[in-house]
């Protein structure tokens, strides 16, 4: 009988040993990626102290070239503001000079990321006054000088030196894996630092200033304003000293924040026309609430005359529970002029809401820094000054409320019509030296000359 | 009694026999099995008998710059001699064979390592990555005519599988070493090269005598190591590029100078591998690490052997036989990289050294090695 003809097998054996090998390997793979290094110390004792000091300095280097990376990514967008403290300015005398300046005061250095070629945006209140940025001659005014703040979260868009605009990407905090490093960026007086910090908190926290969650930057010595980056050069957001909390601030918010001030809405924030007050345990029996805020006074101009009541116990704002007087405020602050919020009361023991419209600020954004001369009072020593407008000539030169003015150029003791003349003649580009009384010193300031269509109401 | 059938393997052999000889690119075979000398290393060396120090180690620096230098000058040559033989077809194969054997020992440690958490001198990718480099390269046994054109053109891919080892093993020790940026190093490190090599060229061609000739070609090949040194870049790249230079000028300077190094390359070759068998720190991460990569460059090689024999039709177990014996290439490299590296942490020259021994004893055991296919027996 004839051999029946062999029949090539289907997978030869080679294809069989292989499919095998890989079989086996992919079961070694996924087993030892069960493992992890011993770290016991009875292990850690064999390995030696070279590979420790070397894994240690890794992660260093690591941290070292990150920080490079996001120094050469970030810096051309950034520029370090430098701003004139209250103190600065001031008379001094020897021992102004040898005491120690608390931690926070006297900041003079603040970084600032650019928004477009002639903007940028800081962690600045309106109060601040910024006579020019680090690296250029520095003038008086003209260089950089704050175009509107927001009062609220304390953010401020300047002009800055020109410079070609780029783009900066943001990493939300939502999507920050912590702990991780992350790198802080602060300003000199010799320019931009960038250094790591560690971040080992995960629990965000809200904040009624603020939109999104902040996260806090724990035992971090970071100065508030810092701007905070990934060691990928993403924007995470601004340090901010909420209530002597150090936290970070989200970038989204910052843009938000500047995109909204930009636009000329209201830089001064809304109150309602509500005074309130904590509610203590006598109150919450008297009004039968265990939770909110009582309210004290309403003011009959305010938004809210008419519809809440002295003796209203506010419990929620819009849904959230209302637990500190501050807490409130802030969170009718957070509001801008035109917006809506609803407001839940007790009133009597009966649960009642009712919705607050903020009034559309109908206030003009100022088109130049006009003076405001008006709120001058005279004295027998001068000009006393009750009010000052943001972004006057006044304020620029650093004249607060009630500051008297004795004297102005070579007129001692002017009236407010001569202070009016006296200043409305200085020329654009000119100053108008005056000299103010202030918590019993005197100063001189200079005020810029203004253009005629800006210059005295 | 049925025979055994052609690309049948054998059932592993104990005890395992000697290994064989084997040869890298451009390299003559060798009476004493290369593993042989890392045996000694380990021996002598400061965690053996302690015969040779750590210092002296450090002293040997200079040394092994000038053996990693004549090393690639020698692969430059044999890669000159396979181009003047058409084999540009096995190149590429080689080539494929090199790659996919990278990507799967790089990728596999890069799980373990990136889940382990072990500590590492450098970043966890960039260590994988030289793992997978170092890992892929092999060395057939030589092979006599008997062997047949398959085995033949095994062993040639087997050999030139060093070729992307270098020249990738340059790039990365451009990248890590390097001050200026990666592009740029490597550009100062050919460049020297070819400095190097038309200096070299116009010397030995003008040799008057032996002795001026000996003298010149020892200059170029210490000039290429401190060049490599200099720059913190790789004299293997360097010799690589020098040798490709000295075979395609005019004047026969490959054949002179060749001549003059073979008669040196075991004693250079022995050097390295004692080094490389010294510089080894036994720990608990050498280890895990040597383990995985023995594992994984035999699943890596088999892999490739499977993929490459298809694209240069030749039987798989001929492929396998070639490949998966390891290269004494793998262990300059990771020597070079040691160099660049700090040189108290030797992880990476232990891991590829132990992992290039128990390879060699594995490829012995399974009957890899054999020079004759069953047929032929």
């Amino acid at each position: 009988m004839a051999d029946a003809p062999q029949t090539a097998p289907y997978l030869t054996r080679e294809t069989r040993l292989l499919i095998v090998t890989l079989t086996i390997s992919a079961a070694v793979l996924l087993l030892l990626a069960q493992l992890r290094f011993p770290e016991s110390a009875g292990l850690a004792d064999a390995t030696p102290p070279p590979l420790d000091r070397l894994a240690a300095r890794a992660s260093y280097d690591e941290l070292a070239s990150g920080v490079a990376r996001v120094e050469a990514q970030v810096f051309p967008t950034l520029v370090v503001l430098r701003l004139v403290v209250p103190e600065e300015d001031a008379p001094r005398r020897l021992a102004d000079v040898l005491t120690m300046p608390a931690r926070g005061v006297g900041r003079r250095h603040v970084p600032a990321l650019r928004t477009s070629s002639i903007t940028a945006v800081a962690a600045l209140g309106p109060e601040a006054r910024v006579t020019g940025v680090v690296g250029r001659a520095e003038q008086l005014t003209g260089v950089a000088r704050v175009i509107a703040a927001d009062p609220l979260r304390r953010l401020a868009l300047v002009n800055v030196p020109q410079a070609p605009p780029r783009s900066v990407a943001t990493l939300p905090l939502s999507a920050l894996v912590t702990p991780t490093y992350v790198v802080a960026i602060e300003g000199t007086s010799a320019g931009i630092t960038a250094r790591p910090i560690f971040l080992g908190n995960r629990e965000r926290y809200p904040e009624p200033r603020w939109a999104r969650p902040l996260l806090p930057l724990g035992g971090s010595a970071v100065t508030p304003g810092a701007l905070i980056f990934s060691l990928d050069g993403e924007f995470i957001g601004t340090a901010i000293n909420e209530g002597g909390t150090l936290a970070i601030a989200e970038a989204q918010d910052v843009f938000d924040t500047i995109e909204r001030i930009a636009g000329g809405v209201a830089a001064e924030p809304s109150d309602a026309g509500l005074v309130v007050q904590a509610l203590t345990p006598a109150l919450a029996i008297a009004t039968g609430t265990s939770a909110g805020v009582v309210v004290s006074e309403v003011d009959p101009e305010g938004t809210t005359a008419g519809l809440v009541l002295p003796g209203d116990v506010i419990t929620r704002i819009d849904g959230e529970a209302v637990t500190s007087a501050d807490q409130f405020l802030l969170a009718v602050a957070s509001y801008g002029h035109g917006d809506a919020f609803t407001l839940s009361l007790m009133r009597n023991g009966r649960a009642m809401s009712t919705q607050v419209f903020l009034g559309l600020d109908t206030e003009p954004a100022p088109d130049g820094p006009a003076v405001e001369l008006s709120p001058l009072d005279a004295t027998d020593d001068g000009v006393l000054v009750r009010a000052v407008e943001p972004a006057s000539a006044l304020a620029e030169a650093g004249v607060t409320p009630g500051d008297l003015v004795v004297r102005v150029g070579d007129l001692d003791a002017p009236s407010p019509a001569a202070l009016r003349e006296r200043l409305a003649a200085t020329a654009p580009g000119d100053f108008a030296l005056i000299v103010v009384r202030r918590d019993g010193r005197q100063r001189v300031l200079a005020v810029p000359g203004e253009p005629p269509a800006n210059a005295v109401e | 009694m049925p025979s055994s059938r052609a690309g049948a393997w054998r059932l592993p052999r104990w005890p395992p026999r000697l290994p064989r000889q084997r040869a890298a690119l451009g390299f003559g075979s060798s009476a004493t099995p290369p593993v042989t000398y890392v045996l000694v290393g380990i021996a002598i060396g400061p965690q053996g008998i302690g015969l040779l120090s750590s210092e002296a180690l450090g002293n040997l620096d200079a040394l092994v710059s000038i053996a990693l230098a004549a090393l690639g000058v020698l692969i430059g040559f044999g890669l000159g001699a396979m181009a003047r033989r058409q084999a540009g077809g096995l190149l590429v194969s080689a080539t494929i064979e090199a790659t996919i054997t990278i990507a799967v020992v790089a990728g596999a440690l890069l799980v373990l390592l990136s889940r382990w958490g072990l500590p590492l001198p450098i970043d966890v990718r960039v260590f994988a990555a030289m793992l997978g480099l170092c890992a892929c390269a092999s060395a057939a046994r030589r092979v006599d005519k008997a062997a047949g054109t398959e085995a033949s053109r095994a062993a040639r891919i087997a050999e030139l599988d060093d070729l992307p080892l270098v020249v990738l093993g340059g790039f990365t020790v451009a990248v890590l070493g390097g001050q200026a940026g990666a592009g740029l190093d490597l550009l100062l490190t050919v460049g020297a090269a070819l400095m190097v090599a038309a200096a070299g060229w116009l010397l030995v061609g003008r040799a008057r005598n032996e002795a001026e000739h000996g003298v010149f070609v020892a200059g170029a090949i210490v000039l290429l190591a401190g060049t490599g040194a200099y720059l913190d870049s790789s004299p293997l790249l360097g010799g690589l590029v020098a040798a490709l230079v000295w075979v395609w000028a005019p004047g026969h300077v490959d054949a002179r100078i060749g001549n003059d190094l073979k008669s040196h390359q075991h004693s250079l070759l022995a050097l390295l591998l004692i080094v490389a068998g010294a510089s080894i720190q036994w720990t608990i991460a050498l280890l895990w690490v040597a383990a995985s990569l023995l594992l994984f460059r035999l699943t890596g090689k088999l892999v490739a052997g499977a993929v490459t024999a298809r694209v240069a039709k030749l039987p798989p177990h001929q492929l396998a036989r070639a490949l998966v014996p390891p290269g004494v290439i793998g262990i300059a490299l990771a020597l070079n990289l040691q160099q660049v590296f700090d040189a108290s942490d030797t992880l990476l020259l232990s891991a590829v050294t132990v992992a290039a021994v128990l390879s060699e004893a594995l490829a012995n055991m399974l009957g890899l090695d054999a020079a004759t296919t069953p047929e032929e027996s």
